[in-house]
């Protein structure tokens, strides 16, 4: 973005290759709708584009983009009256993160996924969205403090409670 | 999960129809926007009468209107300033602009009139009307430049940045009514000194909102 930024016409192409898969998979995740998440992907660089005189030096891309990329969601959501959905692949890859989950057959996995989207949805959105961005879509503590507009030692506390819920989920299944 | 590969194709012709330019070029158009428009608030400035002693002291002129100056700069640089982030001040620093501004301008001009003789006298002719509407004429073309520059640049808080920019304005503004309005009874303050910056504070959360926030098509 750098470059682009400063003039190399040549850079967006290389920006589109780095940015354009995370954000695709944060839209999928959050629209469930491939073309709808591809016209969200579309707006926010065309958004980044436009900001490229005005690029701060040195700032980092990924928070920005992301920021960008939430702003649109919520937009488009707020228009659509639309509530996010997880999918059931999503679930299993949240399922995965936990460290105590290790179902072993389809009907126990089916089991976990649901009491782990139960406690998902239940969880307040500041700490679900805090764990999405951060243990789902790779951002660092501080890119997600960012995008939230809030502080590191926040979203820490935010994901920590958000993963010690799903954890405790993830075990009480397996041991009922 | 991947976009599609026409995606890719689409969004980089769209990119190639609609350049955008660089940093470079866009440095300098703000810096010509923002010059005309601070030209401009400095005419009308200058057509309302401009620099009026009065019976003021030196000493008195030049400590309101270098704190005020002194205030405003501040305000800018916290307001307008980004650091190294695209996403824009945090809350607590946008908040403490639209707050503190104000309060250290009013309590400034207060307590530096106090000490010169007449300094905080009341004037029946001068409610404040006169000088809100120099506050006011003179800070919105800035303001509208400085939103322009930031159109669409997404920061997380975008309302308050506007709010914080429009009282950052206002704040350069009342500079510029202090060198004009020799009054310094506080209710005058409030409506004629004070009153443009909480005005263009409002009207700046509104830019903030509808211009420097970005909205899904």
């Amino acid at each position: 973005m750098e470059r682009y930024a400063s003039g190399d016409d040549a850079a967006f192409e290389d920006l589109y290759d780095a940015v354009a898969p995370r954000l695709f998979a944060y839209l999928q995740r959050q629209t469930r709708d491939a073309a709808r998440a591809e016209d969200l992907l579309q707006q926010t660089l065309l958004h980044m584009h436009r900001a490229r005189g005005s690029f701060a030096r040195g700032a980092a891309v990924m928070p920005w983009a992301f920021a960008i990329a939430r702003r649109l969601v919520i937009d488009a959501f707020r228009r659509d009256k639309r509530q996010a959905m997880l999918t059931d692949t999503d679930l299993l890859g949240i399922v995965q993160l936990l460290p105590a989950a290790a179902p072993d057959d389809v009907a126990h996995a089916r089991q976990v996924e649901h009491r782990v989207q139960a406690v998902l949805f239940a969880l307040p959105e500041s700490q679900r969205v805090a764990f999405e961005l951060v243990r789902r879509d790779g951002l660092s503590l501080a890119e997600a403090a960012q995008v939230l507009g809030t502080t590191v030692a926040a979203i820490k506390q935010r994901t920590h409670r958000a993963y010690e819920a799903l954890r405790s989920a993830v075990e009480s299944e397996d041991s009922a | 999960m991947m976009p599609s590969s026409s995606l890719k194709a689409q969004v980089l012709s769209q990119v190639r129809a609609h350049p955008a330019p660089p940093r470079r070029e866009a440095t300098r158009r703000a810096v010509l926007i923002i010059g005309l428009a601070v030209i401009a608030a400095l005419a009308i400035f200058v057509a309302r009468g401009g620099i009026r002693p009065t019976h003021r002291a030196e000493e008195l002129m030049l400590g309101t209107a270098g704190s005020s100056a002194c205030i405003a700069v501040l305000a800018l640089w916290a307001a307008f300033g980004r650091s190294r982030s695209m996403l824009g001040r945090p809350r607590a620093t946008l908040v403490a602009v639209i707050v503190a501004a104000p309060l250290a301008l009013l309590a400034f001009k207060i307590l530096w009139s106090a000490g010169f003789a007449g300094g905080l006298e009341e004037w029946r002719s001068r409610a404040g009307f006169k000088c809100l509407g120099v506050g006011l004429s003179t800070g919105g073309l800035p303001l509208f430049a400085l939103a322009f520059m930031r159109r669409s640049s997404n920061p997380t808080h975008a309302t308050l940045a506007g709010t914080a920019l429009g009282v950052a304005v206002g704040a350069w503004a009342a500079t510029l009514v202090d060198l004009w309005c020799p009054v310094g009874y506080p209710p005058h303050l409030l409506i004629g000194h004070l009153g443009p910056m909480l005005m263009l504070g409002a009207l700046g959360a509104v830019l903030g909102w509808r211009v420097m926030g970005i909205r899904a098509r």
